[in-house]
């Protein structure tokens, strides 16, 4: 690593942004360039062109952070943005990635990540926190479950569409109100990714659902 | 005493109404100005008709060569009309006018007349009624006297008065006012005259008719005793006719006069002017005219003590009497003989006037009796119709009112019933009303409380979810950011790789993360941030554990859907996994959410142990998932068993950020 990267941080938290900005000061790679305490700020911030790295709060008063992620990289596609946030929800660290961030940390997370993290992004790496990695393995695992699953009431429905049933009938049948059942075979075409009823009643004897 | 029981004056054959003659001289003079006619007419059908008529005139005068001439005449120009021919055929018959043939000769007419029937000329009527004046004299003559009568009033006088000839009705009046003269009827007779004299001097045609017509009804007025009307007459008459001047009102004439003094019993003038009146007979006054004259001049005579002399006259007729008037000739004939006390022969001839009275009364006894029994049982019959007419209308009256009253009182009942029915319905209807009101006072009160618990769960979830919203910044904020910082100062201080500061930072990191969680499960952050599918989705997958798969499937969720809602939806869902988490030992949880307009599915299904029972169902903080699906209108349903876990379904009804 030749050169410094030029730092700066958003976070409206000050105590916070005051412990971060420490640790980049005494980080060799870091050239500091200061702490913003909203979002809108920094796009009128005259020398962002020159800056490398961002790290980004997730929430911030006046804006998203994942918006502002979507505007920075728009306007300068080579700045870096780590987002650092105290909440990883899956939603969250999905969409900042999706916004074009570098990588995800954890506002708890050690300051050897830190580190480690930072000489990564230099090198154009994705990078997470070890918890947030943790978590994203985890959605992985279960998202590998392809074949959907099917509710009682839509085995119900399935039963009575096999059988030539309309969706009045099967409502009578049922008890349910027209919309509810027109509702559940909408989805049942969604989750089979079917466009019709024959499809879809293929699909499901394909699947060996019923 | 009057010797005259029957009385008969007038009793004659008509051969034609025809230009009304009265004298011989008139005859022969209309029998030439209808030869004239003849003569000078071309048309066939007037030739027809005017060779039958003198045809006829010179029947009634006797000339029988002449009569077949001109009847043959006649016949040649009937051609083929059909009226000709049947008007011809009454001239024919006329051939049977003499005693002996009497019979054929009304057989004959009769079916003339029936046949003229269709034929509706003046030509046609007159002759009609021409036969039907000598039917009646025919019934008279055989003693039918209603017929006599029936066929001049009923057929004839219609007849007559379509004709609308003055002279006919005139005559026909007159007729029948002698036929009921002839029937002894003379008030009726009266009537009749009196109306043919008014007719007669609307448009006086023949003044010898008008005159003939006074004279006769002058003898009617005799019988009246109306002396002094008759008088009148006879003097009225004279002013039509000239007397002593050929004319053949004058035998009629003194003879009603003769009547007149015979009436007041001055026979000695009565007999003067009977005898004047033989005197001026003419050959055209038929024999009845001259037998009637003779027969009261016989009364006359025999009433003033001249029976030899009324003998001869009696003598003389005796051979020409004819059927009508044997009885008055009879009665005369004995009373004479009685006188000249020729006592054997005036026996014979009062037995032979017993008899044919006897006869005749029979007869008329017979006919009245018989007519007298029709009447009898008529009335009879008219009687009990009558009593039978009045005990049924008695009975209807009866009926009537009973049905008037029944009809009342069933209306008044019917009234009675409706009124108590609707009264009945009004009462039940009120009562039903007043109920319905209540218990739609009971559901409006119910649903206010209801609206107002909702309004107020809401309003506490809206209160709760804010403070958790509040104290979840300011943990975040706060303590989480004071701590994080803390933990970056420690971990930036020179001695932190001492072991108590890695241990303190070890621990700070442990409190950052609960921290965090706290927080979390205060409030979401994706849930404002990012919205309600990838909140829930958050939700499922965090959850998730190595031994439970929780499955989440979202269709069409919405990112306007109001907020508040969205907490709602978020909570419940939140709770419902909880529960599976926490009770169900499941190894795999559904989670489905779904929307459709307003219209929101929640459904969470566990393979798990189901919920055993009641208690435990509301200690899974059920209660709290169904107040927050109230607050949505919503509706919940659980399935729950053993072997196939459960299945909790809720639909909601959403609003839009607007």
């Amino acid at each position: 690593m030749k050169q410094k990267l030029n730092t700066i941080i958003i976070d409206d938290h000050p105590i916070l942004a005051e412990g971060l900005k420490m640790f980049l000061i005494n980080n060799e790679n870091i050239n500091f360039k200061g702490v913003f305490h909203n979002g809108l700020s920094i796009l009128g911030f005259s020398d962002l062109n020159e800056i490398d790295l961002i790290f980004l709060d997730v929430f911030l008063p006046d804006i998203n952070g994942i918006d502002l992620c979507i505007k920075i990289k728009k306007a300068y596609p080579k700045i870096k943005v780590l987002a650092f946030s105290s909440q990883f929800e899956r939603s969250l660290v999905l969409q900042m990635m999706k916004a074009g961030a570098n990588g995800y940390f954890l506002k708890s997370a050690s300051l050897e990540e830190l580190s480690e993290g930072i000489n990564e992004v230099a090198e154009d790496r994705i990078v997470f926190c070890k918890e947030v990695d943790e978590m994203m393995n985890h959605f992985k695992l279960n998202d590998a479950n392809t074949i959907p699953r099917l509710t009682k009431r839509e085995k119900e429905i399935l039963l009575l569409l096999k059988q030539g049933k309309t969706t009045q009938e099967i409502s009578d049948i049922l008890f349910l109100s027209y919309l509810t059942v027109q509702t559940h075979r909408k989805n049942l075409l969604k989750k089979f990714e079917v466009n019709n009823l024959m499809e879809l009643i293929n699909a499901v004897s394909q699947y060996g659902l019923i | 005493m009057k010797l005259k029981l029957v009385f008969l004056f007038f009793l004659t054959y008509t051969v034609c109404f025809a230009q009304e003659i009265r004298t011989i001289d008139n005859y022969s003079h209309v029998i030439d100005s209808l030869k004239n006619v003849y003569k000078s007419s071309k048309n066939d059908s007037i030739k027809c008709l005017t060779s039958l008529k003198i045809s006829g005139f010179y029947k009634t005068i006797g000339n029988d060569e002449e009569y077949m001439t001109y009847y043959q005449l006649g016949t040649k120009h009937a051609l083929k009309s059909p009226f000709l021919i049947e008007y011809s055929k009454y001239y024919a018959s006329l051939r049977y006018l003499n005693e002996d043939d009497i019979v054929t000769f009304f057989s004959e007419i009769k079916k003339i007349q029936k046949s003229l029937r269709k034929f509706n000329n003046k030509e046609s009527i007159s002759l009609q009624l021409i036969i039907i004046q000598n039917l009646s004299t025919f019934y008279l003559n055989n003693h039918e006297y209603d017929e006599s009568i029936k066929i001049l009033t009923t057929e004839g006088l219609g007849l007559a008065k379509k004709s609308k000839s003055n002279t006919l009705l005139a005559m026909f009046y007159e007729n029948i006012g002698r036929s009921f003269f002839n029937l002894n009827q003379y008030k009726k007779a009266d009537v009749y005259f009196k109306e043919a004299i008014k007719t007669y001097l609307l448009k006086i045609i023949n003044k010898e008719d008008l005159a003939l017509c006074y004279v006769f009804s002058a003898n009617n007025l005799i019988k009246l005793k109306a002396f002094e009307e008759a008088y009148q007459n006879l003097n009225a008459a004279k002013k039509y006719f000239n007397l002593n001047k050929k004319s053949n009102v004058d035998p009629h004439y003194y003879y009603v006069l003769g009547e007149y003094y015979s009436e007041k019993n001055d026979h000695q003038n009565a007999i003067n002017f009977f005898t004047l009146g033989i005197q001026n007979l003419k050959p055209t006054n038929s024999l009845n005219t001259e037998l009637i004259i003779k027969l009261s001049l016989c009364e006359s005579l025999i009433e003033l003590n001249q029976p030899n002399l009324a003998y001869n006259y009696l003598k003389e007729i005796e051979p020409k009497i004819p059927p009508f008037y044997e009885l008055s000739f009879l009665k005369i004939y004995a009373k004479n003989l009685e006188k000249l006390n020729r006592y054997k022969l005036a026996y014979t001839v009062n037995q032979k006037y017993i008899k044919i009275k006897d006869s005749v009364d029979n007869l008329q006894n017979r006919k009245e009796f018989m007519e007298l029994e029709a009447k009898y049982n008529r009335i009879e019959n008219e009687n009990k119709i009558l009593n039978l007419q009045q005990e049924n209308q008695q009975k209807e009256l009866r009926l009537k009112n009973n049905q008037i009253l029944y009809s009342i009182f069933g209306l008044l009942i019917l009234v009675g019933i409706i009124s108590f029915y609707f009264l009945l319905k009004n009462l039940r209807n009120q009562r039903k009303i007043n109920s319905q009101k209540d218990i739609i006072h009971n559901q409006n009160v119910i649903a206010l409380k209801k609206q107002k618990e909702i309004e107020k769960i809401q309003a506490m979830i809206e209160g709760e979810e804010a403070e958790r919203k509040r104290i979840a910044r300011d943990l975040h904020d706060g303590i989480g950011s004071s701590l994080s910082s803390i933990k970056m100062q420690l971990e930036n201080s020179a001695d932190s790789k001492s072991n108590i500061i890695t241990l303190v930072i070890l621990a700070l990191t442990k409190s950052i993360k609960e921290l965090r969680q706290i927080a979390y499960n205060l409030v979401p952050e994706t849930l404002n941030r990012l919205g309600l599918d990838a909140a829930i989705h958050d939700l499922c997958m965090s959850n998730s554990l190595k031994n439970v798969t929780i499955e989440y499937n979202s269709f069409e969720l919405s990112d306007t859907i109001k907020p508040s809602h969205q907490i709602t939806i978020y909570r419940i869902v939140q709770e419902l996994v909880n529960n599976a988490l926490k009770h169900s030992k499941a190894t795999v949880i559904i989670v489905q959410c779904s929307q459709n307009n307003n219209l929101f599915l929640i459904t969470v299904e566990d393979n798990g142990i189901g919920i055993s029972d009641d208690k435990n169902k509301k200690g899974l903080g059920l209660s709290n998932i169904k107040k927050r699906v109230d607050v949505l209108e919503g509706k919940f349903e659980i399935f729950s068993n053993e072997t196939s876990g459960t299945t909790v379904n809720i639909e909601l009804t959403i609003e839009m950020i607007s």
